[in-house]
Protein backbone atom coordinates (compact mmCIF):
# COMPACT_ATOMS: atom_id res chain seq x y z
CA UNK A 1 0.00 0.00 0.00
CA UNK A 2 3.12 2.20 0.48
CA UNK A 3 3.80 1.56 -2.70
CA UNK A 4 0.50 2.72 -4.04
CA UNK A 5 0.23 5.82 -1.73
CA UNK A 6 3.88 6.66 -3.44
CA UNK A 7 2.59 6.34 -6.92
CA UNK A 8 -0.12 8.51 -6.19
CA UNK A 9 1.80 11.04 -4.55
CA UNK A 10 4.04 11.09 -8.09
CA UNK A 11 0.64 10.57 -10.26
CA UNK A 12 -0.29 14.61 -8.65
CA UNK A 13 2.71 16.08 -9.52
CA UNK A 14 2.22 19.17 -11.84
CA UNK A 15 -1.61 19.10 -11.50
CA UNK A 16 -2.64 22.35 -11.54
CA UNK A 17 -5.22 22.45 -9.38
CA UNK A 18 -3.78 20.61 -7.00
CA UNK A 19 -0.97 22.81 -6.80
CA UNK A 20 -2.78 25.70 -6.55
CA UNK A 21 -5.11 24.82 -3.70
CA UNK A 22 -1.84 23.57 -1.80
CA UNK A 23 -0.61 27.26 -2.95
CA UNK A 24 -3.64 28.80 -1.19
CA UNK A 25 -3.45 27.27 2.03
CA UNK A 26 0.03 28.15 2.30
CA UNK A 27 -0.36 31.48 1.62
CA UNK A 28 -3.50 31.51 3.31
CA UNK A 29 -1.79 33.60 6.37
CA UNK A 30 -1.41 36.54 4.64
CA UNK A 31 -4.82 38.09 4.25
CA UNK A 32 -6.41 36.81 7.66
CA UNK A 33 -3.74 38.30 9.90
CA UNK A 34 -4.23 41.92 8.02
CA UNK A 35 -8.13 40.82 8.68
CA UNK A 36 -7.19 40.05 12.27
CA UNK A 37 -5.07 43.04 12.86
CA UNK A 38 -7.18 45.63 11.02
CA UNK A 39 -10.29 44.44 12.14
CA UNK A 40 -9.31 44.14 15.85
CA UNK A 41 -11.00 40.72 15.44
CA UNK A 42 -11.80 38.05 18.40
CA UNK A 43 -9.19 35.18 17.30
CA UNK A 44 -12.29 32.68 18.10
CA UNK A 45 -14.59 34.66 15.91
CA UNK A 46 -11.89 34.07 13.17
CA UNK A 47 -12.06 30.79 14.18
CA UNK A 48 -15.33 29.98 13.80
CA UNK A 49 -15.65 31.57 10.52
CA UNK A 50 -13.32 29.72 9.00
CA UNK A 51 -14.38 26.35 10.35
CA UNK A 52 -17.65 26.97 9.56
CA UNK A 53 -17.31 28.63 5.60
CA UNK A 54 -13.69 26.60 4.98
CA UNK A 55 -14.75 23.36 6.79
CA UNK A 56 -17.73 23.09 5.74
CA UNK A 57 -18.15 24.45 2.49
CA UNK A 58 -15.11 25.22 0.53
CA UNK A 59 -13.19 21.85 2.19
CA UNK A 60 -15.60 19.41 0.53
CA UNK A 61 -16.24 21.52 -2.49
CA UNK A 62 -12.18 20.95 -2.88
CA UNK A 63 -12.00 17.50 -1.43
CA UNK A 64 -14.54 16.33 -4.71
CA UNK A 65 -12.90 18.18 -7.26
CA UNK A 66 -9.96 16.55 -6.35
CA UNK A 67 -11.49 12.82 -6.23
CA UNK A 68 -12.86 13.71 -9.70
CA UNK A 69 -9.68 14.44 -10.68
CA UNK A 70 -8.12 11.56 -9.59
CA UNK A 71 -10.37 9.15 -10.90
CA UNK A 72 -10.62 10.61 -14.36
CA UNK A 73 -6.85 10.73 -14.76
CA UNK A 74 -6.75 7.20 -15.12
CA UNK A 75 -9.81 6.83 -17.30
CA UNK A 76 -9.04 9.57 -19.42
CA UNK A 77 -5.44 8.51 -20.21
CA UNK A 78 -5.79 5.09 -20.28
CA UNK A 79 -3.75 4.29 -17.27
CA UNK A 80 -6.56 2.32 -15.45
CA UNK A 81 -6.08 -0.62 -18.48
CA UNK A 82 -2.04 -0.18 -17.93
CA UNK A 83 -2.74 -0.34 -13.93
CA UNK A 84 -5.22 -3.50 -14.26
CA UNK A 85 -2.17 -5.70 -16.53
CA UNK A 86 0.34 -5.10 -13.85
CA UNK A 87 -2.16 -6.33 -12.11
CA UNK A 88 -3.12 -3.58 -9.31
CA UNK A 89 -6.50 -4.58 -7.39
CA UNK A 90 -9.22 -1.69 -7.86
CA UNK A 91 -9.52 -1.92 -3.92
CA UNK A 92 -6.12 -0.68 -3.68
CA UNK A 93 -5.90 1.93 -6.09
CA UNK A 94 -9.52 3.37 -4.69
CA UNK A 95 -7.75 3.34 -1.15
CA UNK A 96 -4.69 4.85 -2.05
CA UNK A 97 -6.62 7.65 -3.51
CA UNK A 98 -8.82 8.09 -0.71
CA UNK A 99 -6.13 8.20 1.35
CA UNK A 100 -4.36 11.23 -0.96
CA UNK A 101 -7.59 12.99 -0.04
CA UNK A 102 -7.41 12.08 3.82
CA UNK A 103 -3.83 13.58 3.55
CA UNK A 104 -4.83 16.75 1.48
CA UNK A 105 -7.59 17.26 3.54
CA UNK A 106 -5.55 17.42 6.72
CA UNK A 107 -3.09 19.57 5.53
CA UNK A 108 -5.71 21.95 3.94
CA UNK A 109 -7.41 21.96 7.31
CA UNK A 110 -4.14 22.56 9.77
CA UNK A 111 -2.69 25.09 7.30
CA UNK A 112 -5.93 27.12 7.92
CA UNK A 113 -6.45 26.98 11.07
CA UNK A 114 -2.52 27.42 11.33
CA UNK A 115 -3.33 30.52 9.51
CA UNK A 116 -6.03 31.97 11.76
CA UNK A 117 -3.27 31.07 14.21
CA UNK A 118 -0.75 33.68 13.35
CA UNK A 119 -3.15 36.08 12.61
CA UNK A 120 -4.25 35.62 16.59
CA UNK A 121 -0.53 35.57 17.78
CA UNK A 122 -0.51 39.40 16.27
CA UNK A 123 -3.23 40.09 17.77
CA UNK A 124 -2.36 38.73 21.14
CA UNK A 125 -5.81 36.84 21.64
CA UNK A 126 -5.23 33.26 20.79
CA UNK A 127 -5.51 30.96 23.50
CA UNK A 128 -5.37 26.59 23.82
CA UNK A 129 -3.44 26.73 20.76
CA UNK A 130 -2.87 22.63 20.85
CA UNK A 131 -6.78 22.06 21.45
CA UNK A 132 -7.38 24.31 18.66
CA UNK A 133 -4.76 22.11 16.42
CA UNK A 134 -6.31 19.00 17.71
CA UNK A 135 -10.08 20.26 17.01
CA UNK A 136 -8.91 20.92 12.89
CA UNK A 137 -7.13 17.64 12.61
CA UNK A 138 -10.43 16.24 13.61
CA UNK A 139 -12.66 17.83 11.97
CA UNK A 140 -10.03 17.78 8.92
CA UNK A 141 -10.88 13.68 8.69
CA UNK A 142 -14.49 14.19 9.90
CA UNK A 143 -15.25 16.60 6.84
CA UNK A 144 -12.86 14.14 4.65
CA UNK A 145 -15.18 10.80 5.98
CA UNK A 146 -18.03 13.10 5.08
CA UNK A 147 -17.10 13.60 1.76
CA UNK A 148 -17.00 9.97 0.85
CA UNK A 149 -20.45 9.82 -0.68
CA UNK A 150 -18.17 12.65 -3.40
CA UNK A 151 -15.76 9.70 -3.94
CA UNK A 152 -18.99 7.49 -4.48
CA UNK A 153 -19.75 10.12 -7.22
CA UNK A 154 -16.23 10.67 -8.64
CA UNK A 155 -16.18 6.39 -9.21
CA UNK A 156 -19.46 5.81 -10.62
CA UNK A 157 -19.25 9.12 -13.03
CA UNK A 158 -15.23 8.68 -13.60
CA UNK A 159 -15.72 9.26 -17.30
CA UNK A 160 -16.99 12.12 -16.72
CA UNK A 161 -15.57 15.41 -15.17
CA UNK A 162 -18.32 17.91 -14.52
CA UNK A 163 -21.00 15.46 -13.42
CA UNK A 164 -19.13 14.75 -9.72
CA UNK A 165 -17.93 17.66 -9.30
CA UNK A 166 -21.12 19.23 -9.73
CA UNK A 167 -22.19 16.50 -7.20
CA UNK A 168 -19.60 17.74 -4.59
CA UNK A 169 -21.00 21.55 -4.96
CA UNK A 170 -24.46 20.86 -4.72
CA UNK A 171 -23.63 17.90 -1.94
CA UNK A 172 -21.73 20.55 -0.74
CA UNK A 173 -23.94 23.92 -0.64
CA UNK A 174 -27.03 21.40 -0.03
CA UNK A 175 -25.22 20.58 3.35
CA UNK A 176 -24.50 23.89 4.71
CA UNK A 177 -28.17 25.51 3.42
CA UNK A 178 -29.48 22.34 5.30
CA UNK A 179 -26.73 23.35 8.60
CA UNK A 180 -27.26 26.85 9.17
CA UNK A 181 -31.23 26.71 8.78
CA UNK A 182 -30.88 24.19 10.98
CA UNK A 183 -32.80 21.11 9.43
CA UNK A 184 -32.61 17.55 10.55
CA UNK A 185 -31.46 16.23 6.93
CA UNK A 186 -29.25 13.10 7.71
CA UNK A 187 -26.46 13.79 5.12
CA UNK A 188 -23.05 13.26 6.58
CA UNK A 189 -22.07 16.90 6.63
CA UNK A 190 -25.20 18.53 7.96
CA UNK A 191 -24.74 15.34 10.56
CA UNK A 192 -20.92 16.70 11.45
CA UNK A 193 -22.24 20.42 11.40
CA UNK A 194 -24.86 19.37 14.31
CA UNK A 195 -22.50 17.53 16.20
CA UNK A 196 -19.23 19.85 15.95
CA UNK A 197 -21.31 22.84 16.78
CA UNK A 198 -20.51 23.38 20.53
CA UNK A 199 -16.56 23.04 19.40
CA UNK A 200 -16.23 25.57 17.00
CA UNK A 201 -18.98 28.32 18.39
CA UNK A 202 -17.67 31.57 19.56
CA UNK A 203 -20.13 32.01 21.86
CA UNK A 204 -20.98 28.58 23.52
CA UNK A 205 -23.14 30.45 26.49
CA UNK A 206 -25.09 32.51 23.71
CA UNK A 207 -25.91 28.90 22.27
CA UNK A 208 -27.11 27.22 25.03
CA UNK A 209 -29.26 30.11 25.69
CA UNK A 210 -31.57 29.54 22.02
CA UNK A 211 -33.64 26.13 22.76
CA UNK A 212 -34.09 25.28 19.15
CA UNK A 213 -29.95 25.29 18.68
CA UNK A 214 -29.87 23.22 21.39
CA UNK A 215 -32.51 20.42 20.53
CA UNK A 216 -30.63 20.47 16.76
CA UNK A 217 -27.17 19.99 17.97
CA UNK A 218 -26.44 16.00 18.37
CA UNK A 219 -24.23 14.15 20.49
CA UNK A 220 -20.49 13.75 19.10
CA UNK A 221 -20.21 10.01 20.10
CA UNK A 222 -23.02 8.31 18.06
CA UNK A 223 -22.63 10.97 15.54
CA UNK A 224 -19.09 10.15 14.59
CA UNK A 225 -20.33 5.99 14.26
CA UNK A 226 -22.82 7.31 11.74
CA UNK A 227 -20.44 9.38 9.93
CA UNK A 228 -18.38 5.98 9.96
CA UNK A 229 -21.43 3.77 9.17
CA UNK A 230 -22.45 5.94 6.40
CA UNK A 231 -18.40 6.07 5.10
CA UNK A 232 -17.94 2.63 5.19
CA UNK A 233 -21.10 2.24 3.12
CA UNK A 234 -19.97 4.63 0.22
CA UNK A 235 -16.21 2.88 0.36
CA UNK A 236 -18.17 -0.77 -0.23
CA UNK A 237 -20.16 0.75 -2.92
CA UNK A 238 -17.18 2.43 -4.48
CA UNK A 239 -14.94 -0.53 -4.10
CA UNK A 240 -17.87 -2.56 -5.97
CA UNK A 241 -18.72 -0.20 -8.56
CA UNK A 242 -14.62 0.73 -9.61
CA UNK A 243 -14.11 -3.48 -9.60
CA UNK A 244 -16.76 -3.86 -12.02
CA UNK A 245 -16.20 -1.02 -14.52
CA UNK A 246 -14.59 -2.34 -17.49
CA UNK A 247 -11.72 -0.40 -19.36
CA UNK B 1 -0.51 -28.94 -25.05
CA UNK B 2 2.42 -28.01 -22.78
CA UNK B 3 3.76 -25.78 -24.77
CA UNK B 4 0.84 -23.71 -25.20
CA UNK B 5 1.04 -20.18 -23.80
CA UNK B 6 -2.13 -18.71 -24.38
CA UNK B 7 -5.10 -21.55 -25.21
CA UNK B 8 -8.58 -20.07 -25.31
CA UNK B 9 -11.16 -22.23 -25.90
CA UNK B 10 -14.58 -21.37 -26.94
CA UNK B 11 -14.12 -17.84 -26.33
CA UNK B 12 -16.91 -15.75 -26.43
CA UNK B 13 -18.00 -12.00 -25.79
CA UNK B 14 -21.22 -10.68 -26.27
CA UNK B 15 -21.93 -6.00 -25.62
CA UNK B 16 -25.83 -6.17 -25.24
CA UNK B 17 -26.88 -7.50 -28.89
CA UNK B 18 -23.58 -8.02 -30.51
CA UNK B 19 -21.51 -10.79 -30.63
CA UNK B 20 -17.97 -9.44 -30.82
CA UNK B 21 -16.38 -12.63 -30.37
CA UNK B 22 -17.52 -15.72 -31.47
CA UNK B 23 -16.55 -18.99 -29.96
CA UNK B 24 -12.72 -18.19 -30.60
CA UNK B 25 -9.76 -21.25 -29.99
CA UNK B 26 -6.61 -19.50 -30.25
CA UNK B 27 -3.40 -21.28 -29.22
CA UNK B 28 -0.09 -19.29 -28.74
CA UNK B 29 2.92 -21.36 -28.58
CA UNK B 30 5.59 -21.01 -26.66
CA UNK B 31 8.87 -18.78 -28.18
CA UNK B 32 6.86 -17.93 -31.33
CA UNK B 33 5.22 -14.52 -32.64
CA UNK B 34 1.38 -15.38 -33.16
CA UNK B 35 -0.03 -12.52 -35.73
CA UNK B 36 -3.68 -12.18 -35.40
CA UNK B 37 -4.67 -10.91 -38.14
CA UNK B 38 -7.93 -8.93 -39.21
CA UNK B 39 -9.76 -5.84 -40.15
CA UNK B 40 -10.47 -2.77 -37.79
CA UNK B 41 -13.48 -3.69 -35.46
CA UNK B 42 -12.93 -7.69 -36.57
CA UNK B 43 -12.61 -8.82 -32.62
CA UNK B 44 -8.52 -8.88 -32.06
CA UNK B 45 -8.59 -6.02 -29.25
CA UNK B 46 -11.68 -7.63 -27.92
CA UNK B 47 -9.66 -11.27 -27.78
CA UNK B 48 -6.63 -9.56 -25.99
CA UNK B 49 -8.66 -7.83 -23.82
CA UNK B 50 -10.62 -10.85 -22.35
CA UNK B 51 -6.73 -12.80 -21.79
CA UNK B 52 -5.76 -9.64 -20.09
CA UNK B 53 -8.99 -9.51 -17.58
CA UNK B 54 -9.82 -6.08 -18.91
CA UNK B 55 -13.33 -7.01 -20.32
CA UNK B 56 -15.49 -10.18 -18.95
CA UNK B 57 -16.07 -13.05 -20.48
CA UNK B 58 -19.05 -13.96 -21.91
CA UNK B 59 -18.36 -17.57 -22.22
CA UNK B 60 -15.39 -20.02 -22.87
CA UNK B 61 -12.08 -19.92 -20.73
CA UNK B 62 -8.38 -18.47 -20.89
CA UNK B 63 -5.42 -20.75 -20.11
CA UNK B 64 -2.44 -18.93 -19.70
CA UNK B 65 0.74 -20.96 -19.22
CA UNK B 66 -1.64 -23.67 -18.76
CA UNK B 67 -3.31 -22.27 -16.00
CA UNK B 68 -7.34 -20.97 -16.30
CA UNK B 69 -6.73 -17.24 -15.19
CA UNK B 70 -9.91 -16.97 -12.84
CA UNK B 71 -8.58 -16.64 -9.51
CA UNK B 72 -5.63 -16.90 -10.80
CA UNK B 73 -4.48 -13.38 -11.93
CA UNK B 74 -2.13 -12.55 -8.96
CA UNK B 75 0.68 -14.96 -10.19
CA UNK B 76 -0.40 -14.84 -14.35
CA UNK B 77 -0.44 -11.53 -14.99
CA UNK B 78 3.06 -10.16 -13.40
CA UNK B 79 4.46 -12.78 -16.41
CA UNK B 80 3.05 -10.55 -19.06
CA UNK B 81 3.51 -6.94 -20.61
CA UNK B 82 0.88 -5.77 -23.23
CA UNK B 83 -0.18 -3.10 -24.54
CA UNK B 84 -3.79 -2.72 -25.31
CA UNK B 85 -5.20 0.03 -27.83
CA UNK B 86 -3.35 2.67 -26.68
CA UNK B 87 -0.35 3.15 -24.54
CA UNK B 88 -1.74 4.48 -21.23
CA UNK B 89 0.22 7.05 -19.50
CA UNK B 90 0.03 10.29 -17.46
CA UNK B 91 0.06 12.98 -19.43
CA UNK B 92 1.49 15.20 -16.90
CA UNK B 93 4.17 13.25 -15.83
CA UNK B 94 7.69 12.32 -18.27
CA UNK B 95 8.39 9.29 -19.60
CA UNK B 96 10.87 8.25 -17.55
CA UNK B 97 8.51 9.25 -14.32
CA UNK B 98 5.95 7.46 -15.78
CA UNK B 99 7.75 3.98 -16.34
CA UNK B 100 9.46 4.67 -12.47
CA UNK B 101 5.79 4.42 -11.39
CA UNK B 102 4.63 1.43 -13.00
CA UNK B 103 8.34 0.15 -12.10
CA UNK B 104 7.25 0.52 -8.42
CA UNK B 105 4.06 -0.81 -8.76
CA UNK B 106 5.19 -3.95 -10.55
CA UNK B 107 8.02 -4.30 -8.11
CA UNK B 108 10.68 -4.37 -10.41
CA UNK B 109 13.49 -5.62 -8.78
CA UNK B 110 16.49 -4.51 -11.69
CA UNK B 111 17.41 -0.54 -10.51
CA UNK B 112 18.11 0.35 -14.09
CA UNK B 113 15.06 -1.32 -15.89
CA UNK B 114 13.71 1.96 -16.81
CA UNK B 115 16.43 2.98 -18.12
CA UNK B 116 17.11 -0.05 -19.93
CA UNK B 117 13.69 -0.31 -21.09
CA UNK B 118 14.04 3.41 -22.87
CA UNK B 119 17.32 2.54 -23.84
CA UNK B 120 16.06 -0.78 -25.78
CA UNK B 121 12.70 1.75 -27.48
CA UNK B 122 15.36 4.37 -28.30
CA UNK B 123 13.78 6.83 -25.89
CA UNK B 124 16.17 9.30 -23.63
CA UNK B 125 16.52 8.52 -19.53
CA UNK B 126 15.65 11.32 -17.74
CA UNK B 127 14.31 13.62 -20.28
CA UNK B 128 12.26 16.56 -19.79
CA UNK B 129 9.65 16.47 -22.21
CA UNK B 130 5.91 15.71 -20.92
CA UNK B 131 3.94 12.63 -22.23
CA UNK B 132 1.56 14.75 -23.47
CA UNK B 133 4.01 16.52 -25.62
CA UNK B 134 5.09 13.14 -26.94
CA UNK B 135 4.21 12.17 -30.66
CA UNK B 136 2.58 8.98 -31.49
CA UNK B 137 5.26 7.18 -32.27
CA UNK B 138 7.02 8.46 -29.07
CA UNK B 139 4.06 7.42 -27.11
CA UNK B 140 3.84 3.71 -28.64
CA UNK B 141 7.77 3.62 -27.88
CA UNK B 142 7.01 4.40 -23.96
CA UNK B 143 4.02 1.65 -24.87
CA UNK B 144 6.62 -1.21 -25.60
CA UNK B 145 9.14 -0.15 -23.28
CA UNK B 146 6.57 -0.52 -20.43
CA UNK B 147 5.40 -3.69 -21.62
CA UNK B 148 8.93 -4.71 -21.66
CA UNK B 149 10.89 -3.41 -18.09
CA UNK B 150 9.90 -6.11 -16.15
CA UNK B 151 11.50 -8.69 -18.60
CA UNK B 152 8.62 -10.89 -19.16
CA UNK B 153 7.72 -13.91 -20.59
CA UNK B 154 4.75 -13.49 -23.06
CA UNK B 155 4.17 -9.57 -24.58
CA UNK B 156 0.88 -9.20 -26.05
CA UNK B 157 0.74 -6.35 -28.33
CA UNK B 158 -2.14 -4.57 -29.82
CA UNK B 159 -1.48 -2.67 -32.81
CA UNK B 160 2.27 -1.96 -31.47
CA UNK B 161 3.25 -0.14 -34.60
CA UNK B 162 0.57 2.19 -35.05
CA UNK B 163 1.92 5.31 -35.80
CA UNK B 164 5.41 4.52 -36.15
CA UNK B 165 7.68 5.81 -39.03
CA UNK B 166 8.56 2.93 -41.23
CA UNK B 167 12.14 3.19 -39.94
CA UNK B 168 10.61 3.14 -36.16
CA UNK B 169 8.50 -0.09 -37.26
CA UNK B 170 11.53 -1.83 -39.11
CA UNK B 171 13.46 -0.83 -35.00
CA UNK B 172 10.68 -2.61 -33.60
CA UNK B 173 9.97 -5.53 -36.10
CA UNK B 174 13.75 -6.29 -35.24
CA UNK B 175 13.25 -6.23 -31.97
CA UNK B 176 10.39 -8.16 -31.44
CA UNK B 177 12.43 -11.01 -33.42
CA UNK B 178 15.29 -11.24 -31.32
CA UNK B 179 13.39 -11.47 -28.02
CA UNK B 180 11.26 -14.53 -29.99
CA UNK B 181 14.24 -16.00 -31.36
CA UNK B 182 17.21 -15.01 -28.81
CA UNK B 183 15.75 -14.86 -25.53
CA UNK B 184 12.60 -17.06 -25.98
CA UNK B 185 9.64 -14.79 -25.68
CA UNK B 186 6.36 -15.26 -27.07
CA UNK B 187 4.70 -12.64 -28.34
CA UNK B 188 0.74 -12.04 -29.14
CA UNK B 189 0.69 -9.51 -31.61
CA UNK B 190 -2.18 -7.72 -33.50
CA UNK B 191 -2.45 -5.67 -36.44
CA UNK B 192 -4.47 -5.26 -39.46
CA UNK B 193 -1.18 -4.29 -41.37
CA UNK B 194 -0.99 -7.39 -44.01
CA UNK B 195 2.77 -7.42 -44.85
CA UNK B 196 3.41 -6.24 -41.16
CA UNK B 197 2.05 -9.91 -39.46
CA UNK B 198 3.96 -11.43 -42.75
CA UNK B 199 6.70 -10.04 -42.26
CA UNK B 200 6.63 -11.08 -38.31
CA UNK B 201 4.78 -13.66 -37.33
CA UNK B 202 5.42 -17.27 -37.12
CA UNK B 203 2.10 -18.51 -36.63
CA UNK B 204 -1.11 -16.69 -37.55
CA UNK B 205 -4.48 -16.41 -36.77
CA UNK B 206 -7.61 -14.85 -39.33
CA UNK B 207 -9.97 -13.20 -37.27
CA UNK B 208 -13.17 -11.51 -39.30
CA UNK B 209 -16.77 -10.48 -37.84
CA UNK B 210 -15.25 -12.07 -34.32
CA UNK B 211 -14.82 -15.72 -36.03
CA UNK B 212 -11.51 -17.03 -36.18
CA UNK B 213 -11.52 -18.33 -39.80
CA UNK B 214 -8.14 -19.81 -39.89
CA UNK B 215 -4.92 -20.23 -37.42
CA UNK B 216 -1.99 -22.07 -38.86
CA UNK B 217 1.95 -21.72 -38.90
CA UNK B 218 3.16 -18.47 -41.55
CA UNK B 219 5.04 -21.93 -43.19
CA UNK B 220 1.91 -23.74 -43.59
CA UNK B 221 0.32 -20.43 -45.02
CA UNK B 222 2.59 -20.05 -48.05
CA UNK B 223 2.64 -23.83 -48.81
CA UNK B 224 -1.13 -23.46 -49.08
CA UNK B 225 -0.92 -20.52 -51.13
CA UNK B 226 -1.37 -20.89 -54.46
CA UNK B 227 0.19 -20.13 -57.57
CA UNK B 228 -2.11 -18.39 -60.42
CA UNK B 229 -2.07 -16.71 -63.90
CA UNK B 230 -2.92 -13.19 -63.65
CA UNK B 231 -5.14 -12.01 -66.80
CA UNK B 232 -5.23 -8.78 -67.71
CA UNK B 233 -7.85 -8.35 -70.19
CA UNK B 234 -10.28 -6.04 -72.31
CA UNK B 235 -13.50 -7.53 -70.51
CA UNK B 236 -13.15 -10.67 -68.14
CA UNK B 237 -17.12 -11.62 -68.93
CA UNK B 238 -16.42 -12.34 -72.03
CA UNK B 239 -13.06 -14.17 -71.51
CA UNK B 240 -14.83 -15.91 -68.85
CA UNK B 241 -17.85 -17.36 -71.07
CA UNK B 242 -14.75 -18.47 -73.35
CA UNK B 243 -12.92 -20.09 -70.29
CA UNK B 244 -16.00 -22.15 -69.78
CA UNK B 245 -16.16 -22.96 -73.51
CA UNK B 246 -12.86 -24.00 -74.50
CA UNK B 247 -11.66 -25.15 -70.95
CA UNK B 248 -14.47 -26.49 -68.71
CA UNK B 249 -13.94 -26.85 -65.21
CA UNK B 250 -11.40 -24.45 -65.20
CA UNK B 251 -10.47 -23.06 -61.59
CA UNK B 252 -10.54 -18.99 -61.98
CA UNK B 253 -11.90 -16.26 -60.39
CA UNK B 254 -12.95 -12.65 -61.87
CA UNK B 255 -11.43 -9.50 -59.98
CA UNK B 256 -13.01 -6.73 -61.93
CA UNK B 257 -13.84 -5.94 -64.98
CA UNK B 258 -10.29 -6.32 -66.50
CA UNK B 259 -8.79 -8.20 -63.86
CA UNK B 260 -8.96 -12.55 -63.47
CA UNK B 261 -6.91 -15.45 -61.89
CA UNK B 262 -6.55 -18.28 -63.27
CA UNK B 263 -5.65 -20.97 -60.35
CA UNK B 264 -5.36 -24.26 -63.03
CA UNK B 265 -1.27 -24.19 -63.59
CA UNK B 266 -1.56 -27.20 -65.61
CA UNK B 267 -3.81 -24.93 -68.21
CA UNK B 268 -2.13 -24.85 -71.75
CA UNK B 269 -1.55 -20.78 -71.80
CA UNK B 270 -0.52 -20.05 -75.62
CA UNK B 271 -4.22 -22.05 -76.06
CA UNK B 272 -6.20 -19.52 -73.49
CA UNK B 273 -4.24 -16.36 -75.33
CA UNK B 274 -4.73 -17.40 -78.69
CA UNK B 275 -9.14 -18.10 -77.69
CA UNK B 276 -9.15 -14.75 -75.88
CA UNK B 277 -7.31 -13.03 -79.02
CA UNK B 278 -9.50 -14.68 -81.28
CA UNK B 279 -12.31 -13.49 -80.04
CA UNK B 280 -11.75 -10.34 -80.11
CA UNK B 281 -10.47 -9.94 -76.55
CA UNK B 282 -7.71 -7.55 -76.08
CA UNK B 283 -5.46 -9.26 -73.97
CA UNK B 284 -2.64 -6.54 -72.01
CA UNK B 285 -0.75 -8.79 -69.54
CA UNK B 286 -0.30 -12.33 -68.62
CA UNK B 287 2.01 -13.47 -65.73
CA UNK B 288 2.52 -16.34 -63.47
CA UNK B 289 1.94 -15.13 -59.42
CA UNK B 290 2.28 -16.37 -56.06
CA UNK B 291 -0.98 -15.41 -54.10
CA UNK B 292 0.07 -13.05 -51.05
CA UNK B 293 -1.13 -13.18 -47.63
CA UNK B 294 -3.69 -10.39 -48.90
CA UNK B 295 -5.15 -12.67 -51.37
CA UNK B 296 -5.48 -15.40 -49.05
CA UNK B 297 -7.10 -13.16 -46.48
CA UNK B 298 -9.66 -11.74 -49.12
CA UNK B 299 -10.09 -15.44 -50.34
CA UNK B 300 -11.37 -16.28 -46.60
CA UNK B 301 -13.15 -13.31 -45.11
CA UNK B 302 -14.98 -13.12 -49.01
CA UNK B 303 -13.97 -9.23 -48.60
CA UNK B 304 -12.25 -6.90 -50.54
CA UNK B 305 -8.92 -6.60 -48.69
CA UNK B 306 -8.21 -5.46 -44.88
CA UNK B 307 -7.12 -1.80 -45.05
Amino acid sequence: MLKMLEAEFKKIKRQKFILLTVLAACLFPIPLTIVIVHSKLNYDTLLMFVMEFGFFLVLPIVLGIIASILFRMENENGTLKTLSVIPVPRWKLLGAKVIIIYILAIFYGVAAIGATMIGGLFTGTISDIPLKLAISLSMSVLIATASLPMIAAAVVFQKNFILPILCSVIYAVASFAFSVMLLKVPAPLTLLFRCSLPFITANPERMEMVENVQNWVLPVFPCILSLIGMGTVCMVLSAYIYRKQEV
Amino acid sequence: MNDLVIRTENLTKVYGEQEAVKSVNVHVKKGRIYGLLGRNGAGKTTIMKMVLGLTSITSGEVQLFGKNIRGQEKRIYPRIGAIIETPGFYPNLTGTENLEIFAKLRGTSRPDAVKNALEVVGLPYKDKKLFSKYSLGMKQRLGIANAIMHDPELLILDEPINGLDPIGIAEIRKFLQDLSKERGKTILISSHILSEIDLLADDIGIIHEGNLLEESSMDELRKKNQKYVLFRVSSTATAARILEQKCGGVKYRIEDDNVMRIYDMDIDLSMVNQAFITNNIGVYESSVCDESLEDYFKEITGGVGIA
